[in-house]
């Protein structure tokens, strides 16, 4: 790989491996600038960066669970114990608010007991998304939400530059994430890289990233290599992640994850127009976005995304993550394998956790699905 | 004449099976697998040599299955998803369902006639429904893992264990020796309690025909009657069941070999 990639990749594995230590870096390099963690899969960045702050992704992480028990049932996904037990810990003391977006029930109730029991710590707001995005009252609706959570945030109404600014950073964030996403699907880049990288955008300044990442697929172009393993679709990593050891073990099986749909809540809205009333802007775009468990539209559905992935990566099958306890996933993996079933498309469903655990069960399966497809 | 052998590392015991050039199983195989990978590999495949009348020189093609396949010195691994698979068709041709209930893990596959995998499932983290829970509820019975089949069949009014927990389910079962229970029926409740978690994974992938068994737990009776009633259908099993894993594995050596010899001396 070239110098870019690595700097990139040292910068991103940095980063992730500790995010308030950033945090920290960068309030002392923007003196009053508000650090805002956000929880999966979308909310608003524009107005963040807008106000001048900090968009913060708070993904979770593979953390011993002991305070977050006492708080939410052990039949909550992983992702919602372990950032609780983050929160809970003093790990996200350096941010000024948190911002939740209520999209299936754990985050709701969890968003509620941040709330009531973190107040001294940072602000806790719900940005409440539309479920079904395909009608024009999706819109309206979002566009007054937008304004509400806005204004709390940031205190004070936003100047029309300073939305335009917030627009063309996230809008920025967003292409470059998907350059690399593009990029890397022409190269033999490791999965649990590929996490790492999409992220760390989620984490350091838009204006950073995008530097590093143009620098690291410029550098590359020249170089694209013959493909190794057997090409397969992954599908529900748009809000839990799984254990970079768990990526690592399709590695090992032999099968390369052609596409996926990691992080698709940040990167997968479509462009935001600087044109208009922004947040009618910002609305139209979520509206827009691709598919994902969390929101409807029948005209914009997860399977198709799904088949024409399979297309343009020629992939040999599909493997379903599904993770514990999440009903949107597990509500929506009835109908994508039906989908799947109809078109003699070969899938594979894998539970699981954050926590790695022991692998052999793992390997196994996704090795013996390897080996059925090639 | 030039051989192949397949070696199934289970976590409980070690398999080999050396086929002939032909295909045709010449010998077996089986020891505990113990500690020592290795040297219960090294061990298995000395016991099938012998009993086989084979120079372990002559085999000219291995390839490792099971769980421990990654740490045996072999041409090739290969899942044993894969392999069962092409054992179990090879000694049931018309099998389309395999079961294969392990020490540690319960995987139901789905093939075709020609024995590729077209689906599969497996168990849980957990032990449940796996040989390892028969084993841990025999220990609690005091009796030998061997006895627990054939002791549930003697059953006139089974005890139902409604646990899939292992550690919950001999709880139970203490419970009900403590309540004065038969053995009998505790051992009938026991299989029945891994039939209907076993039945569970098979709706997965879908019952279809023939059901063909493989794996240890294979050889005892008490589950194979308890599977078959849960399922309401037979299952097909014979003597070589627990080495079906091995048999594949020796079968897809012999094609990689012969294939690679093909390609090396096209005609």
């Amino acid at each position: 790989m070239s110098n870019g990639y690595t700097t990139l990749l040292a910068r991103c594995e940095s980063v992730v491996a500790d995010p308030m230590a950033y945090v920290a870096e960068w309030k002392k390099a923007n003196p009053g600038g508000k650090a805002i963690g956000f929880l999966p899969t979308y909310v608003p960045l524009e107005p963040i960066y807008g106000a001048g702050g900090l968009p913060v992704g708070l993904w979770g992480g593979d953390v011993e669970i002991s305070i977050a028990d006492a708080y939410i049932q052990q039949f909550t996904c992983s992702l919602v114990r372990s950032v609780t037990e983050y929160a809970f810990t003093n790990a996200y003391d350096g941010l000024d608010a948190v911002l939740f977006p209520p999209v299936c029930d754990s985050l709701k109730l969890v968003g509620s007991i941040w709330s009531y029991n973190l107040a001294g710590k940072f602000v806790v707001e719900m940005a409440n998304l539309p479920e079904r995005v395909d009608s024009p009252a999706a819109v309206v609706y979002l566009a007054a939400e937008l304004r509400r959570v806005a204004e709390k945030l940031t205190g004070e109404p936003l100047r029309d530059e300073q939305f335009q600014a917030g627009i063309a950073a996230v809008n920025r964030l967003r292409q470059a994430m998907n350059g690399f996403c593009d990029w890397r699907r022409t190269r033999n880049v490791a999965m649990a890289e590929v996490a790492t990288i999409l992220r760390a955008g989620t984490i350091l300044h838009s204006d950073e990233y995008c530097s590093l990442v143009a620098e690291a697929i410029s550098d590359g172009q020249q170089t694209v290599e013959p493909l190794r393993g057997v090409p397969v679709v992954v599908s529900g990593l748009s809000c839990q992640l799984p254990h970079p050891g768990m990526l690592r073990c399709f590695d090992e099986a032999g099968l390369r994850i052609a596409d996926d749909d990691l992080f698709l809540g940040v990167r997968g809205s479509a462009p935001v127009s600087s044109t208009g009333n922004p947040y009618t802007s910002i609305a139209q775009a979520y509206c827009r976005s691709a598919p994902m468990a969390i929101r409807h539209a029948e005209d914009s559905q997860r399977h198709v995304r799904m088949l024409d992935q399979i297309a343009q990566s020629k992939a040999k099958g599909v493997v379903l993550m599904v993770p514990k306890f999440c009903e949107p996933e597990w509500f929506d993996l009835r109908y994508l394998r039906e989908e799947l079933q109809q078109r003699n498309i070969r899938h594979i469903v894998i539970d699981f956790e954050e926590g790695l655990g022991a692998t052999g069960s793992l390997q196994t399966r996704l090795s013996a699905f390897a080996e059925s497809i090639s | 004449m030039h051989y192949y052998a397949g070696i199934d590392v289970g976590s409980l015991a070690t398999k080999c099976a050396i086929v002939d050039e032909s295909g045709n199983l010449v010998s077996q195989g089986i020891v505990a697998t113990g500690a020592r990978v290795v040297t219960a590999v090294e061990a298995a495949l000395k016991l099938a040599a012998d009993s086989g009348g084979v120079d372990l020189g002559s085999i000219g093609f291995r390839i490792a299955t099971g769980y421990g396949r990654k740490r045996v010195e072999a041409d090739h691994q290969v899942t044993e998803i894969t392999c069962h698979a092409m054992g179990a068709v090879r000694l049931f041709p018309g099998t389309r369902t395999i079961i294969d209930i392990g020490g540690q893990d319960t995987k139901v596959i789905r093939v075709s006639s020609n024995g590729e995998v077209e689906n599969f499932v497996m168990n849980d983290k957990c032990a449940a429904g796996t040989g390892r829970f028969l084993e841990v509820m025999a220990r609690a019975l005091e009796v030998d893992v061997e006895e627990l089949g054939p002791l549930a069949l003697t059953s006139e009014q089974p005890q139902k264990i409604s646990s899939f927990c292992t550690v919950f389910g001999e709880s139970e079962v203490v419970s009900h020796v403590a309540d004065g229970a038969a053995s009998a029926d505790i051992a009938r409740g026991i299989h029945e309690s891994v039939a209907h978690r076993v039945t569970g994974l098979v709706k997965r992938v879908g019952v279809m025909n023939e059901l063909t068994m493989s794996g240890g737990v294979a050889r005892n009776v008490g589950m194979r009657t308890a599977l078959s009633a849960a399922l309401s259908t037979s299952l097909n099993f014979n003597d070589n069941s627990q080495v079906m894993g091995a048999l594949g594995a020796a079968l897809i050596a012999r094609e990689k070999h012969q294939r690679g010899h093909d390609s090396e001396n096209p005609k």
